[in-house]
């Protein structure tokens, strides 16, 4: 079985360290897929520049602003020097396949050529088109207990509620993070260092990564199968961006104010 | 449709030309059709970028109530009417009256404000004093000396409630229980209210009225009160309610039943709620719960809730500032009772549009400063060019309890 990994840009963090982890495993990826957004997706980052600079003028979220002035230095959690260099070293021997886009009809028939692949994903939301290639898996890695959390900001929600942090690595299906699960562990936190949503998210993302080797060789290995979830199609199962007041109050939290 | 566009025609061209309200006319033709743009294929609605702190949200309840006092300092008597750009303020609007009462005593409670106190009690007099003689209270405006009906009557009990609460004189609560009989004794053997209903058809956004009747029933204890209550309620749930959880005989016109408001649907779900809250009944509640899910499906999806829709929660029309106000202290109410914190998430981000909607930027006189208008933008189908008096008030109540369930959400994730 062949396996690969998606990515828009080969220096993306996530990417990285999901290949880093991969290679600490024993698995060398076939291939990687490099797509680009294209023409839409440079004009949503020119959009986004405008209207943050609109909004800093009008200040209508002038606490956001202020929040950002006051940032405290991140924890950085990243790749040391010598897996950067494996990484690297990989990558320039690998075979690169470029494609128009995640969701391009020519990504379908470039992985319909491929045959019988896993694929590990950092690449936004796929359209049912390409998940339905036939027997491709594509694999994502969640930081939630899966069902709990689906969605967007995962960490933030649990911590919120007080719950501990997992990471899970599921199968991409149609609903949002409502694939089959193929691994779920829970992420050890040093309260004592994370001080911020921003650190929490640092490090539960690079933990999360890690994990990518793990499950894919527990699955060729056979270790590891797939697991149904439950609470399927319930809208409340999902949750949503949280509103920066909330995001506040949980900085605040983390802080010990 | 010809008398729609030339009445559009018409609207567009007085306030542009003789109003002093072009401004807000304009402001909203720069916002919604300059505002909206189309990236990746998804549309970037002009609100979407748009957060308001704790700050700026006391504020635009504060702007809110000043308009609504406002409004009552317009009127000739203690009532609250609602503002036109055209045609001006009407006169005072019995049934919202009634539940603008409720809103006002609330915040004035919460701010320590005798003076709203005093004029609440005073709006509470003037709704005693123009009862008719059956024990109901008269449709639409006071100018138009309607007969009796049913919602307004349920409306009305509400602010009396709670004037009798804060003073605890028997009038209020004689009055609201007179109310009560007449609303008993006029419900059909289907147990829906047809007679004295608006427009003369049953509708299922009388489990509003319902709510208040069990309210009366909370203090008199009498049990017919309940038992009319309860087969209202289960006749909505077992007869009107689709699996989906939208509602058959839900609009205010018979025209577009088909299609109801967001407003009325709001009304419905809410008037369930609160009933299924009072009477702890699970059956109730989930009722509720499940067609105020739909709507957090819809807006989480979309960003923003439609005017209207169909049976299979197809949206349709611009947006309708008062039904979106009230889905958000539908969703507030439910994060009181689940303490999901998606709720209130959700209503805080409804809030936001809610306040950008209000936050026009313009230089406004009293008679608009911080009121809300029927529809986005202001020329939208429902109320068009026009600031309801309900709008702000629902929205003043989606404010105030954002911020109690806030502090709750805040106490309970420590």
């Amino acid at each position: 079985m062949k396996i690969g990994l998606t990515t828009y840009s080969l220096d993306n963090k996530d990417f990285r360290e999901q290949l880093s982890s991969m290679l600490k495993n024993g698995i060398k990826p076939d291939f990687i897929i490099r797509h680009y957004g294209g023409i839409h997706k440079f004009a949503k980052r020119i959009n986004f520049l405008r209207r943050t600079i609109k909004q800093r003028r009008l200040k209508t979220i002038s606490f956001l602003s202020s929040y950002r002035k006051k940032k405290p230095i991140q924890v950085t959690y990243k790749l040391n020097d010598e897996d950067s260099k494996q990484v690297n070293d990989f990558i320039s021997t690998t075979k690169i396949i470029t494609v128009k886009g995640i969701n391009h009809v020519s990504t379908i028939q470039t992985i319909k050529g491929l045959g019988e692949v896993i694929i590990a994903c950092n690449s936004g939301k796929l359209n049912s088109e390409v998940i339905g290639v036939s027997s491709a898996i594509f694999l994502n890695v969640h930081a939630s207990k899966l069902p709990m959390y689906r969605g967007m900001n995962n960490v933030e929600w649990a911590l919120w509620e007080n719950n501990e942090i997992y990471c899970t690595i599921h199968r991409i299906s149609k609903g949002i993070d409502e694939g089959d699960i193929l691994l779920q562990e829970k992420i050890e936190v040093d309260t004592s260092k994370l001080k911020s949503i921003s650190d929490y998210r640092a490090f539960c993302f690079f933990k999360r990564n890690e994990l990518m080797g793990k499950a894919i060789s527990g699955f060729l290995d056979k270790r590891l199968l797939f697991t149904k979830q439950d609470t399927l199609g319930n809208p409340l199962a999902q949750y949503y961006t949280m509103h920066p007041i909330l995001k506040e109050y949980l900085n605040k939290k983390l802080k010990g104010n | 449709m010809i008398r729609s566009i030339l009445g559009y025609a018409k609207n567009f061209s007085i306030s542009l030309l003789f109003t002093k309200e072009r401004s807000i006319v304009l402001k909203d033709f720069k916002r919604f059709c300059l505002g909206q743009k189309v990236l990746n294929n998804q549309t970037v609605n002009p609100w979407s970028d748009k957060i308001y702190n704790e700050e700026e949200r006391a504020k635009a309840l504060d702007k809110a109530v000043n308009w609504l006092l406002h409004s009552q300092d317009s009127m000739s008597d203690a009532g609250f009417g609602s503002y036109h750009i055209i045609n001006k303020w009407t006169t005072s609007y019995v049934e919202t009256s009634g539940y603008i009462v409720q809103t006002l005593l609330d915040y004035a409670r919460r701010e320590k404000n005798n003076d709203i106190i005093k004029r609440m009690i005073e709006s509470g007099d003037w709704l005693v004093s123009i009862q008719k003689p059956s024990g109901g209270w008269q449709g639409e405006y006071i100018a138009d000396n309607r007969a009796e009906v049913v919602f307004n009557t349920g409306q009305v009990i509400r602010g009396l409630l709670e004037v009798y609460k804060q003073t605890n004189d028997k009038k209020y609560l004689d009055s609201a229980t007179k109310s009560c009989d007449w609303l008993c004794s006029i419900q059909e053997e289907e147990d829906y209210w047809q007679k004295f209903a608006f427009r003369g058809v049953p509708r299922v956004y009388d489990s509003y009225v319902d709510a208040p009747m069990l309210l009366t029933y909370q203090i008199t204890k009498n049990e017919i009160y309940k038992e009319k209550v309860l087969k209202n309620l289960y006749w909505i749930i077992d007869k009107k309610q689709l699996e989906n959880g939208w509602f058959e005989d839900c609009d205010n016109t018979i025209k577009r039943n088909a299609k109801p408001i967001l407003h009325t649907i709001a009304y419905t779900i809410d008037g369930l709620l609160e009933c299924g809250m009072i009477l702890n009944d699970k059956k109730i509640i989930d009722a509720a719960i499940k067609s105020a899910d739909k709507l957090f499906e819809l807006f989480n999806k979309h960003k923003f809730l439609n005017g209207r829709y169909n049976r299979n929660w197809k949206g349709s029309q611009d947006i309708i500032c008062t039904g979106c106000a009230q889905t958000a202290i539908i969703w507030l109410k439910l994060f009181k009772l689940t303490k999901n914190i998606q709720y209130l998430n959700a209503a805080m981000k409804m809030n936001d549009i809610l306040i950008f909607i209000q936050d026009r930027g313009v230089n406004e006189s009293k008679n608009t400063n911080g009121a809300m208008p029927g529809s986005y933008p202001i020329w939208g189908r429902y109320e068009p060019f026009s600031f309801p008096n309900w709008a702000t008030k629902y929205f003043a109540d989606s404010l105030l309890l954002e911020k109690e369930c806030l502090k709750e959400a805040v106490e309970l994730s420590k």
